[in-house]
C-alpha cells in the first residue's frame, strides 16, 4: 500500500531517489542534528528524527516551537544550518545532490494552500507533471483527473482557485502533491486557515490517505486530529522534541511536566 | 435660536437666509434645476464657441482673430457666467435642504459645473478683451500646417516605430536587470543595480548623445541613425522597466515560490512559469505608462539634428516652425501626440480600474 497506487502512466525507474522502499528497515526518512538559525535566533536546537515507510507522524507543540521550520528542513525549502537529512539512505544536504530530484518525492501542502491562482485547477496539478517529470499532456490530464477524484474534486478540473472555498483549495493542494507519486508527504498546518466545517473535509482527505499506509508528517493544532490518525506524536517546544510517543502514550499520559502543560491548555 | 429649537427645525437657520428655497422635498425640482443650469452654462461656451469658429471659418488666422474679438463671443461668455452663477447660488442654498442623496449630488454637481463655467467664460472675457491678431497668426494659423500634414502622417509613424522597437528590446533588457535584482546572490544584484542607478542618474539627451555621436565618433561604429536612437532608447527604458519589473516580481507572495519549488521545479522553471507571470500581469500598467513616456521622449531625438532620415514628430514640428516662424505647428504635434497617448492612457485607466475591482 503506496501512494503509488493510481492511473498514472509515470515510468518507473530504479536508480535513486526513485528507487522502491517497499522492504527495508531503514528509515525512509532520518533527520540527523538538525540545528537552525535564523540571525541570532536559535530556532531548531538539535533535532534527531526518524521516519519509517506507513508512519504517520504528527508533530503538535506552541506556536513559535519550530515545528514548521523542522518540517521544511526535511525537503530543504529551509536548509539547516548543521545536521543531515537523510532521505531513502542518502544525504540530501550533500550540495551535490539535485534537491528537485527528491522534492519530487517529497510532497509538501501549506497552510496558504499556495495554489498557482493563474492557473486553472487541472493545470495546478499537471504543471510540475509536465515540466518536472516531463509527462505527455494527455497522461498528465488523466493523471490530474484522477487525483481530483480523489480529493472529491473531480467536477473542478476547469475552475480557477479563487472560485474554489478554501476546503477545496486545500484539496486541489493536496492532489497536486499526490500526484507526484511522492514517497512521503509534508503537512505544514494545513487547516490552520480553514473554520471548522472547512478543514473537516481536508483532514478526512488525509484520513483516507493514512488508511491507505501513506507515509505523512503532520505538523498540525488539531489534537484530535492527531490523536486519531498518527501512529507517532512528537511534542516540540522551544526548538526541541520534549516527548514522543505512541497517541495514547502522548495524550493519555504525558510524562514531562512542559507537555502536561502544553495540554492543559490546548484541550 | 435656543438649542431646542434647533432640534425642532434644522432648517431653520438656511431658510431664514434664502426665504425663497423651502426645505425637504420640495426643493428636489429646484436640485434639478440646478443641475441643469450647471450644463447649460458649461456647454452653451464650450459649444457655442466651436459653432462660432467654424461658421466664421478657420483657413484663415484673420477669421479666426475676428471670431476671437466678436461681440458673439462675448455674449457667449456672459451668457455662461450668468448662467454659472445662478447654478452656484441655487445648489449652496438647496445641498442641504434637499431629503434625498440622489438630490443633494445634483445641487452639487451644478454648483461645481456653475464654477468651471465662471473659469472658463474668465478665460475667454480674457481674450476677448485684447487684440487676437498676433496671437492668432502665431497658434492658430493653419494653412501652412496643413500643407505639411504628410509630413506630420510620417513623423507620428517614425515616433510610434522608434518606441515600440525601444520598447520591445527595453522589456527585454528590463527583465533581465529585474532577474538579476531578485536573485539570492549580492555579486547577481549588484551589477543591475550599477547599471539602473547609472541610467536613472543621467538625462535621457546625455545618454543619447553619447551613443548617438559616440559610437561613431568615439568607437568608429556606423551603425546608423534608427539603430542608434533605438539602442539609446532600449537601454534607457530597460532601466526602467527593470525596477517596474522587480516591483512586480516581488509582489508576488513567497509562498508560491516556495509552491513550485516544493514540487520539484527548479528555480528558474519556478520563475517562468509561476512567478514571472503573475509579477508581470499586476505591473501592466505602470509598464504602459512608460510606453506612453517613452512616446514623448522621442522627441529628445530632434535636439541631436538627426533631419538627414526621417523625423520624428517633435522633429516635423520644429522644422515646421523654423521655415514658417509659426508655432501652430507645436499645436499640432501636441494634438498628434495626444491622438496616440490618449487612448493608451484610457486602456491604462481602464486595466487600472479592473485590477483594483479584483481581474
Amino acid at each position: 500500500m503506496t501512494l503509488n497506487n493510481s492511473s498514472s502512466k509515470i515510468a518507473k525507474t530504479e536508480a535513486w531517489p526513485n528507487n522502491s522502499w517497499e522492504n527495508t528497515s531503514e528509515p525512509l526518512l532520518s533527520m540527523q542534528g538538525i540545528e537552525k538559525y535564523f540571525g541570532k535566533a536559535h530556532v531548531l536546537k538539535g533535532i534527531d528524527l526518524e521516519c519509517y515507510r506507513g508512519e504517520v507522524i504528527a508533530i503538535i507543540g506552541p506556536s513559535g516551537s519550530g515545528k514548521s521550520t523542522l518540517l521544511r528542513c526535511a525537503n530543504l525549502l529551509e536548509e539547516p544550518t548543521t545536521g543531515n537529512v537523510i532521505f531513502k539512505g542518502k544525504d540530501i544536504t550533500d550540495i551535490r545532490v539535485d534537491i528537485n530530484k527528491v522534492r519530487t518525492k517529497m510532497g509538501i501542502v501549506f497552510q496558504s494552500y499556495n495554489l498557482f491562482p493563474h492557473k486553472k485547477v487541472f493545470e495546478n496539478i499537471t504543471l510540475a507533471l509536465r515540466n518536472v517529470l516531463g509527462i505527455k499532456k494527455a497522461d498528465a490530464l488523466k493523471e490530474a483527473e484522477f487525483e481530483l477524484k480523489r480529493v472529491g474534486l473531480g467536477e473542478k478540473m476547469d475552475a480557477y482557485p479563487s472560485q474554489l472555498s478554501g476546503g477545496q483549495q486545500q484539496r486541489v493542494a493536496i492532489a497536486r502533491a499526490l500526484a507526484m507519486q511522492p514517497d512521503m508527504l509534508l503537512f505544514d498546518e494545513v487547516t490552520a486557515a480553514l473554520d471548522p466545517e472547512l478543514s473537516g473535509e481536508v483532514l478526512q482527505v488525509i484520513r483516507g490517505l493514512a488508511e491507505e499506509g501513506s507515509t505523512m508528517m503532520i505538523v498540525t493544532h488539531e489534537m484530535g486530529f492527531a490523536k486519531e490518525v498518527a501512529s507517532r506524536v512528537i511534542f516540540m517546544d522551544d526548538g526541541q522534541i520534549v516527548e514522543q510517543g505512541t497517541p495514547s502514550q502522548i495524550f493519555d499520559d504525558p510524562k514531562t511536566s512542559r507537555l502536561q502543560k502544553f495540554l492543559s491548555q490546548v484541550l | 435660536m435656543s438649542s431646542i429649537e434647533h432640534l425642532q427645525s434644522p432648517d431653520a437657520g438656511l431658510k431664514k437666509r434664502i426665504p425663497f428655497v423651502k426645505p425637504t422635498g420640495e426643493s428636489r425640482s429646484i436640485s434639478l434645476t440646478t443641475l441643469t443650469l450647471g450644463w447649460a452654462s458649461i456647454l452653451i461656451p464650450t459649444l457655442g464657441s466651436i459653432v462660432l469658429f467654424i461658421s466664421r471659418g478657420l483657413d484663415d488666422f484673420r477669421k479666426i482673430a475676428a471670431s476671437i474679438n466678436s461681440a458673439e463671443l462675448w455674449f457667449i461668455a456672459a451668457t455662461a457666467t450668468a448662467l454659472g452663477l445662478v447654478a452656484i447660488v441655487l445648489g449652496l442654498a438647496t445641498y442641504k435642504k434637499v431629503d434625498t442623496k440622489k438630490a443633494r449630488n445634483q445641487s452639487i454637481t451644478g454648483a461645481l459645473l456653475g464654477l468651471q463655467a465662471l473659469v472658463l467664460s474668465g478665460v475667454i472675457f480674457a481674450f476677448n478683451n485684447t487684440d487676437a491678431t498676433r496671437f492668432a497668426q502665431n497658434f492658430l494659423n493653419f494653412p501652412q500646417v496643413i500643407n505639411q500634414l504628410h509630413n506630420f502622417w510620417s513623423g507620428a509613424m517614425y515616433t510610434i516605430i522608434l518606441a515600440t522597437a525601444s520598447a520591445v528590446f527595453g522589456l527585454a533588457l528590463g527583465m533581465a536587470l529585474a532577474l538579476l535584482a531578485v536573485s539570492q546572490k549580492k555579486v547577481l544584484r549588484a551589477p543591475a543595480r550599477i547599471y539602473v542607478n547609472v541610467v536613472r542618474g543621467t538625462p535621457l539627451l546625455l545618454q543619447l548623445s553619447l551613443i548617438y555621436f559616440g559610437m561613431s565618433l568615439g568607437l568608429g561604429i556606423n551603425m546608423g541613425v534608427f539603430p542608434a536612437l533605438v539602442l539609446g532608447l532600449s537601454l534607457h527604458v530597460g532601466a526602467y522597466a527593470s525596477e517596474t519589473l522587480r516591483a512586480g516580481l516581488q509582489s508576488v507572495e513567497k509562498g508560491q515560490l516556495e509552491a513550485a519549488r516544493g514540487l520539484g521545479l527548479t528555480y528558474g522553471k519556478s520563475m517562468r512559469l509561476v512567478v514571472i507571470p503573475q509579477g508581470f500581469r499586476r505591473v501592466i500598467p505602470p509598464l504602459m505608462n512608460e510606453y506612453i513616456g517613452l512616446i514623448k521622449d522621442t522627441s529628445l531625438v530632434a535636439f541631436l539634428g538627426v533631419s538627414l532620415g526621417q523625423r520624428d514628430l517633435f522633429s516635423v514640428a520644429s522644422q515646421g516652425y523654423a521655415q514658417f516662424f509659426n508655432s501652430t505647428f507645436y499645436i499640432a504635434s501636441g494634438i498628434a501626440y495626444l491622438v496616440i497617448t490618449i487612448p493608451l492612457i484610457m486602456v491604462v485607466t481602464y486595466l487600472e480600474r479592473r485590477m483594483r475591482n479584483g481581474r
